[in-house]
């Protein structure tokens, strides 16, 4: 009974972030944050087997000491121009539950605390994904940070799953 | 004192307390003591030889203490005694007796090898520790139970009474009014103690205060504390139950009053939970016992098997405080004890009486799994009925086919046989009450554990290093019940499942390893490397070992249903089992107790005959239906073979045609016409009765061998009997993979799913209407999947004649696959992909020996 109330609230519209202590990465020059106890490890970048017939932002699945592990590239998720991986290209191994996903990101940046008073909502700008994949906005002194929306943008995808097999079936 | 000797006094009276509460089934605190002992006993200043002698034997003592069973309590008190001298001889700063060490040395020695006076030192160390914190409860059950099995217990009274007045001064209220309880009855008991008549009284007394005591246990620490003494109250429990019991019944008469029970509030649930797995363990072990001893009524030892399993759920039952179970158990003991001293004989009925206590105690099971604490628990329906028929079987001497028949309704029976009623229920009082004397002489009663007898090593009892060996095997004995009982240990399957994939994935690991370019090079490193590739192998092949466990329990299982089909049909059936030792993955043992179930259902409704016209043709009265495991190439195959009728061709495909399943002017041949019954909906049964003829359950059989990469087979001889055979692979842990190359990816394709792989002609080759590509294939023309273009794989060989194609064979629909190469094949460790999106013909995953991670082709779902 506990257990699925819990999964109610994780899968609430806008589940309000508390502060803590947050993994913050760059995609291009935006930086991300995500809260840190979701993250299982950083790795540096191995060999992915592809997977057919997926969503172009799944990449394939890796082999993490035994585990086979999806990985997402969170620049395709985002409708993000796609560049060549580079030295500091990186996965996050994110964990949810029995849920895990490698995060391709363009490199890890730092562990911050990020205070609930610090925490904005999003400001709707019109735009889908923003609202979307995003839980709020970290405003610090010297920066800002986009506190990204794990559960959803990283293990909930079937509508869009759904959309995307539907229409190749029908091209 | 020196403040040497002190500290070291301090730290050996610690040593004693840790050892205090040590117990055959909580030994790791032994552990503790030795690390301490050694680390105080090192520096020990001493000019004795004694000393030292003294100091190893304690060693010795603890090592015994933490390897074996035996003479536990008698070590653990020398033991203690010894350190406690060592103590003394510090606190006294070595001012001790010589005589001291020397019954020290002497006591320790002798309880290692079994004969110690045993009450002696225990109460000596009473005596000399003088200490009342080193007193526990403990000591005194102990006390009990050393007392029990010794003859002469008269003697022993002082030392009872001395444990018991220590006990309490530091006791609360309530137990002091429990401890007091037992020494008036101690004190009772002593007037009569000179008289050899009164001797059975001393039982009593023992009996009442182990009792007293066992009230404390749980009113102190729950089921707990219990655990640890588990052994003494066990069976001193038992006896009082069926001491108690005895005079309950003899009051109470013929009817049996279900009454409301409750599960303690305070109930542990992981002992509960062990104390469930032991039952089911047992029941099925007396469930086994009793189907063999149908066939051979005379076995004593069968009957001994049997008696122990109903024994040990008595025992564990009234410790859970399950007192419905206890007494059902206690009563279908009663029951066994007849039989065992040859009141009754082992009829069917009797079998009856006892299969279905068993039913019943598996329901019980059932319900104590599914009901919480405090809730009320569940007694299956036919409890109260049983219960009955168990009391008038013990208590009246009814026999129990005339108990089995008036069994729904109770009173009237009882009315009818009133007059003669008073020497029946004479003679079954006495019964009952020899029950309890006969025990010791029969079974090993001191042992710890009642133990089970089927060596199991999937699923061991709880506390290992059983000692079978003492029980002896009985001339007539079946094969089975000689098999050795190896000892093992109950491990979580979770942890053990990690421990298997870890060394798949170390072996992964050390091929990428092995691989290396660099050790090719390096003749030393690959010498080094290729030795530690063979014990890694080795390795691999034990810890696949781990999770196999034989089949005789299924088999077990399937004996009792066809005793139970064939009654029920009206059919003699004799089912022949061989190679129940054959071992299988273990979680494949469930999946495979279904289609067995409905094969022999099938075999025993359609396959065999009545009884009358099977004689008639010339066949034996009695049906034999065959039930083989064996290895055949890297697989398990389990046959199922029947002298019935056989299968009827005719009638199967017109059965077929009427349906529409096939196609009226199609050729089939015997074997493919035998495939038919596989299908869903198809039964030839020209009514549905109870056992089968609804056509559902080959499509279940067929449904989940495949699930298991199996394989069915059918071969049947009209008039001869048919027989069914399931290929099953060893462990579901690992599958026989073949690696193809579709452009630069690699897929993995279930070896078992591909009937051959071949170079196409030009002349094989065709299309049908423009559309599918076909190729023939053994005069048989199979459409052809282009891999690489269902999933869009780039740089695919385009021309079918420049590939290669698999023809997969799944569940009579084939097609050619067309890949590039094939790279090879390979055992691989399938692996689930937790996709947060349902994944497209992709079954799951393997890591391939690269590291890389290969996916493995879903054969089915790629037709459609």
């Amino acid at each position: 009974m506990k257990e699925t109330m819990d999964d109610q609230t994780a899968a609430g519209i806008s589940q309000k972030l508390e502060g803590g202590k947050f993994l913050t990465f760059f995609l291009g020059k935006e930086e991300y944050a995500i809260e840190i106890l979701k993250v299982q490890e950083i790795i540096g970048l191995m060999p992915i087997t592809p997977v057919p017939s997926m969503p172009p932002y799944i990449r394939g699945v890796l082999n993490l000491r035994g585990k086979i592990i999806p990985v997402m590239d969170l620049r395709t998720r985002f409708g993000f121009k796609a560049i060549d991986d580079t030295e500091e290209t990186c996965i996050i191994v994110v964990q949810e539950g029995q849920f895990r996903m490698g995060v391709v990101v363009d490199k890890v940046s730092e562990v911050v605390d990020i205070d609930g008073s610090q925490i904005e909502e999003v400001p709707s700008f019109g735009s889908k994904s923003t609202d979307e994949y995003l839980a709020g906005i970290g405003k610090l002194e010297e920066s800002v940070k986009l506190l990204l929306d794990a559960t959803k943008v990283l293990f909930e995808m079937h509508e869009q799953i759904k959309e995307i097999q539907s229409e190749k079936s029908e091209g | 004192m020196s403040s040497e000797f002190k500290k070291k006094a301090e730290d050996l009276a610690g040593i004693m307390k840790i050892m205090a509460d040590v117990w055959p089934g909580d030994r790791e605190d032994i552990m503790v003591a030795g690390a301490r002992l050694e680390d105080t006993m090192e520096g020990f200043e001493h000019n004795s030889g004694q000393i030292a002698n003294l100091i190893s034997l304690a060693w010795k003592g603890l090592i015994h203490l933490y390897e074996k069973d035996d003479y536990f309590q008698s070590v653990k008190s020398a033991t203690l005694q010894g350190i406690n001298t060592l103590r003394e001889y510090a606190v006294r700063d070595g001012d001790i007796p010589v005589e001291l060490f020397e019954k020290a040395c002497d006591d320790l020695e002798k309880s290692m090898s079994g004969d110690s006076e045993t009450v002696e030192s225990m109460s000596d160390l009473v005596k000399e520790s003088g200490d009342s914190a080193q007193l526990s409860l403990d000591d005194l059950a102990s006390l009990i139970m050393e007392i029990d099995s010794t003859e002469d217990l008269a003697q022993h009274h002082d030392r009872l009474e001395k444990v018991l007045v220590t006990c309490m001064d530091k006791a609360d209220d309530c137990d002091k009014s429990l401890l007091e309880e037992a020494q008036n009855i101690l004190n009772a008991g002593r007037s009569g103690s000179e008289d050899p008549e009164e001797r059975i009284s001393w039982d009593e007394v023992l009996k009442a205060i182990s009792e007293r005591v066992e009230k404390i246990f749980m009113r102190q620490d729950g089921p707990e504390q219990g655990a640890d003494s588990d052994t003494g109250q066990e069976e001193s429990d038992g006896k009082q139950h069926e001491v108690a019991d005895a005079s309950a019944t003899s009051t109470q008469g013929a009817g049996y009053e279900e009454q409301d029970f409750h599960i303690p509030e305070d109930a542990d649930q992981e002992l509960i939970n062990e104390y469930i797995t032991e039952c089911v363990e047992q029941i099925e072990t007396a469930e086994s016992a009793l189907l063999e001893l149908e066939t051979s009524p005379d076995d004593k030892e069968l009957i001994n098997q049997i008696f122990r399993s109903f024994h040990t759920i008595k025992g564990t039952s009234a410790f859970m405080g399950l007192t419905p179970i206890s007494e059902f158990a206690h009563s279908v003991e009663t029951l066994l004890d007849m039989v065992r001293d040859g009141v009754i004989s082992f009829d069917s009925a009797c079998a009856d009486i006892t299969l279905d206590a068993i039913d019943i105690l598996k329901k019980l099971m059932e319900g104590v799994e599914s009901t919480g604490n405090g809730e009320r628990l569940k007694l299956p329906g036919d409890f109260g009925r049983l219960m009955n028929v168990l009391l008038k079987v013990s208590d009246f001497g009814i026999s129990p086919e005339n108990a089995l028949k008036e069994s729904p309704d109770g009173e009237s029976s009882v009315d009818k046989g009133e007059q003669d009623e008073g020497e029946l229920r004479e003679e079954a009082l006495k019964d009952s009450r020899a029950a309890p004397e006969n025990i010791p002489e029969e079974k090993p009663e001191v042992e710890p554990q009642v133990v089970s007898d089927t060596p199991d090593p999937g699923e061991s009892t709880p506390l290992s290093s059983q000692t079978q060996s003492r029980e002896p095997v009985s001339g007539n004995g079946s094969p089975a019940s000689k098999a050795e009982t190896e000892s093992t240990v109950r491990v979580n399957v979770n942890r053990l499942d990690r421990l298997i994939d870890m060394v798949g994935e170390l072996v992964i690991a050390h091929s990428v390893v092995a691989q290396d370019r660099t050790i090719n090079s390096e003749p030393e490193l690959n010498r080094k490397m290729s030795h530690s590739t063979k014990i890694l192998r080795e390795l691999q092949d034990t810890s696949l070992t781990l999770r196999m466990v034989p089949l005789k329990a299924t088999f077990n299982k399937m004996n009792r249903l066809v005793r139970d089909l064939g009654k029920k049909g009206a059919k003699t059936v004799r089912l022949e089992t061989t190679g129940e030792d054959t071992e299988i993955d273990r979680n494949m043992v469930d999946i495979i107790n279904e289609p067995l179930v409905h094969l022999l259902r099938n075999a025993i409704d359609h396959g065999i005959e009545d009884q009358e016209s099977r004689e008639k043709s010339g066949k034996p009265g009695i049906a034999t239906i065959s039930l083989r495991a064996f290895q055949a190439g890297g697989k398990v195959v389990i046959e199922i073979e029947d002298d019935g009728r056989g299968m009827d061709r005719t009638k199967i495909l017109d059965k077929a045609i009427s349906k529409g399943l096939i196609d009226k002017n199609k050729k089939l041949t015997d074997g493919e016409v035998y495939k038919l019954i596989f299908l869903p909906g198809f039964s030839t049964a020209d009514k549905v009765t109870d056992l089968s003829g609804r056509g559902v359950g080959m499509d279940v059989v067929r449904r989940s061998i495949e699930n298991l990469h199996g394989k069915v087979d059918v071969t049947s001889e009209p008039g001869k009997g048919t027989k069914i055979s399931l290929e099953l692979p060893f462990t579901l842990a690992i599958t026989d993979g073949m690696l193809i190359g579709i452009g630069n990816q690699r897929f993995i394709v279930p070896t078992i799913n591909i009937d051959m792989t071949f170079r196409a002609e030009e002349q094989d080759l065709f299309t049908v209407m423009s559309t599918g590509e076909h190729v023939m294939f053994r005069g048989q023309s199979i459409p052809v999947i282009r891999l690489h273009k269902m999933f869009g794989i780039e740089n695919g060989v385009e021309n079918i004649l420049d590939g290669t194609l698999l023809v997969i064979n799944n569940n009579k629909k084939k097609y050619a696959l067309l890949v590039d190469e094939v790279i090879g094949q390979q055992q691989l460790v399938g692996k689930s992909i937790d996709m947060p999106v349902k994944m497209k013909n992709i079954s799951g995953g393997a890591i391939l020996g690269d590291g890389r991670v290969g996916l493995i082709l879903d054969t089915v779902t790629l037709l459609n």
